[in-house]
């Protein structure tokens, strides 16, 4: 079989930057050469996702021969001190998950220095395709993110496995909003698309979880083990029929 | 870190970083390498890199009649632990059988980092199907450059040239046909007189460029390609620099004309006039204005030199080298100002505003004259500088210029 492409699907990693990017009150830090970046960027408004908060440390020879990290522990603090986010994502480039660099070791020190909490993606772009990339990136943040359920509030609902790089995620969701309105349910948050860090850690007292794409899976099945909320999977063609099929038989 | 003066400049190391994190980003090289090598028509492009890379310079060939033509080989884990020569090697054998003319064999930041001998594979390959395969390195962590990429392409058509006959031919490096026909330049020469424009050209010209008897160098970054032909080829070059000085630009002209063995053309003159007049009636208009130096298509130092001599006041100019302390432009910029030193990283919004500075010159729009040469760069770098195109001292972000244009 030919190794040729010439359709290159996303890779892990950047399906992981576009979800990050999804939460308004963060930024995401790519540790690597800026020349992804840029091109990332362009793109960004495409997707209605906000390109200012993607910013990168650039990396030049001392740092991959050397392993120097001076540049990444300056820009977690300098990125503190001037944009105040809550959470600060740190994506290492594929240069630095070829060398070793130990970056989650370098944001575990540095979160003592910062008031923003570090969260790290690890893998380079190597572990696969974008589903790949989804897969792990929902199940970090609800794991991260998530506290534990004191209250159920009745009603309410959440929605895992949105995703911005999708062009039908704006029209899915809409219809499901709508028809979940209709039977007086309201959206706490939607992983994946304009969320934030304090929606996102509320997400353990909604009534129930939608899920889009089955990437979410493993998200799900972790909130219904560790705060108990029952989940509809609709990540099929029709999700529209398949949400109506599951609230009739709940 | 603190400011530096230009005097008290003795390290690039010394130069303040804006921030250690970047909003706006340049592009790498593995971008102008495949801008550049998508313009030879018949010549097939391979990106050898990660699946971000491949995706990204897919993109470039969205809509493009080219698209065809790009192919991506992507690295997986199992590359980079047991290297990629095999893959590499399957993948230009597989390309030779369909595209004949030349292949660009594009390599990006981890394959430059696991060290594969990609020059190798493609040379046996060549060897093997008689098929050109030029190779272009771009490891965007040893420079900030982004024109590298562009340069490496050029240089990698080396691989493409065969011995030829010598002719009467002129070689074009570094400006496509369109470029030269609206130049000042095309004006100087006969049609019979011209060879190659590169890289506007095919592989199949490509191979033939070896038997003009110069290469005219209208761009930096075919310089490195005009230095091997010289030294495989036998063929002199003469690099056709930009000056905003009109006097060294005609002492260029006339260097030029004597390596021609032609008289010299009035037509230069006249430009030459043109250009004093000009930069009179600039001097007027530019007298006491302060200005923050970034980019220009002329050296660094003549630039700040010249602008200085007309009375205008730098703030600050962007440091991409050491400069020499003895130069003559040098001393006299330090004669009138000494100015603050600058990282090529740019310039934070938070100092210009604090400088104060009316003037902004250089960075993307600096680059509008590029592929203007001779006095007619001189002409369109003094109307944007009077038009105040350059800048004017508020930086747009990348929405904001979207917006606008």
């Amino acid at each position: 079989m030919s190794n040729l492409q010439q359709v290159v699907n996303p890779s892990d990693r950047m399906a992981a930057i576009w979800t990050y990017l999804s939460f308004e009150d963060c930024v995401v830090l790519e540790y690597g050469p800026m020349g992804t970046t840029c091109y990332a960027q362009r793109q960004l408004s495409d997707m209605g996702l906000d390109s200012n908060r993607l910013l990168v440390t650039h990396l030049d020879e001392n740092d991959v021969v050397l392993g120097d990290v001076s540049r990444l522990e300056r820009a977690i603090r300098d990125i503190d001190a001037d944009l105040s986010p809550r959470a600060i994502f740190i994506v290492p480039s594929a240069i630095l998950a070829v060398t070793g660099a130990d970056v989650k070791g370098v944001c575990h020190y540095m979160q003592a220095d910062v008031s923003a909490q570090l969260i790290v993606y690890e893998g380079g772009g190597f572990l696969g395709d974008e589903s790949v990339g989804l897969q792990k990136v929902y199940e970090q943040l609800v794991k991260t993110f998530v506290k534990p359920k004191t209250v159920t509030v009745d009603k309410t609902y959440h929605i895992l496995g949105a995703y911005a790089a999708d062009h039908h995620t704006a029209a899915v969701l809409e219809k499901v909003v709508r028809y979940m309105s209709s039977w007086g349910f309201t959206c706490s948050s939607v992983l994946g698309w304009k969320n934030s860090i304090q929606a996102l850690s509320q997400v353990g007292n909604a009534r129930l979880s939608i899920i889009l794409r089955t990437e979410a899976l493993p998200a799900a099945i972790w909130l219904e083990t560790n705060c108990g909320i029952p989940y509809l999977d609709i990540s099929g063609e029709e999700k529209l029929a398949l949400l109506k099929q599951h609230l009739h038989q709940l | 870190m603190q400011m530096k003066r230009l005097s008290e400049l003795r390290s690039l190391k010394e130069l303040p970083v804006p921030s250690y994190y970047q909003g706006q980003c340049k592009h790498c090289p593995l971008h102008t390498a495949r801008r550049t090598a998508q313009q030879f028509e018949d010549a097939a492009t391979v990106v050898l890199g990660i699946a971000e890379c491949a995706y990204y310079t897919q993109g470039l060939s969205r809509g493009q009649q080219d698209a065809s033509r790009h192919y991506s080989l992507v690295l997986n884990w199992q590359d980079i632990t047991f290297g990629c020569a095999k893959k590499v090697e399957d993948a230009l054998n597989e390309l030779t059988a369909k595209h004949t003319a030349g292949i660009f064999l594009i390599t990006s930041c981890v394959p430059e980092i696991t060290g594969d001998d990609v020059d190798a594979v493609a040379e046996q390959v060549s060897l093997k199907t008689g098929v050109p395969i030029g190779v272009v390195h771009t490891e965007h962590f040893k420079t900030l450059q982004e024109s590298t990429g562009t340069e490496q392409t050029l240089t990698a058509c080396l691989s493409f040239m065969e011995p030829a006959v010598t002719d009467e031919s002129i070689n074009i490096l570094g400006m496509n046909r369109e470029q030269f026909d609206s130049s000042e330049l095309a004006a100087l020469f006969d049609e019979a007189d011209l060879g190659i424009f590169l890289p506007d050209c095919s592989v199949a010209a490509l191979k033939t460029a070896p038997k003009a008897r110069l290469n005219l160098v209208t761009s930096s970054n075919a310089l490195p390609l005009a230095k091997a032909m010289e030294h495989v080829f036998g063929i002199p070059y003469f690099y056709l620099e930009g000056h905003i000085y009109p006097e060294r630009m005609l002492r260029t002209y006339q260097k030029l004309f004597e390596i021609l063995g032609r008289p010299f053309p009035e037509l230069l003159l006249t430009k030459l006039e043109h250009c004093k007049l000009v930069i009179s009636r600039t001097g007027s208009q530019c007298r006491g204005i302060s200005y923050i130096y970034e980019k220009s298509q002329f050296p660094s130092l003549e630039c700040n030199a010249f602008l200085t001599g007309l009375g205008m006041q730098p703030l600050a100019i962007q440091c991409d080298h050491l400069f020499p302390k003895g130069d003559s432009d040098y001393s006299y910029i330090l004669s009138n100002a000494d100015p603050y030193a600058l990282s090529p990283l740019g310039t934070p919004k938070a100092m210009i505003a604090a400088l104060g500075a009316q003037k902004v010159i250089g960075g993307r729009s600096g680059r509008r004259g590029d592929k203007v040469v001779g006095f007619d760069g001189i002409l369109t770098f003094l109307n944007t500088l009077i038009h105040g195109e350059h800048g004017t001292g508020q930086r747009q972000g990348y929405k904001q210029r979207r917006k606008h244009s």
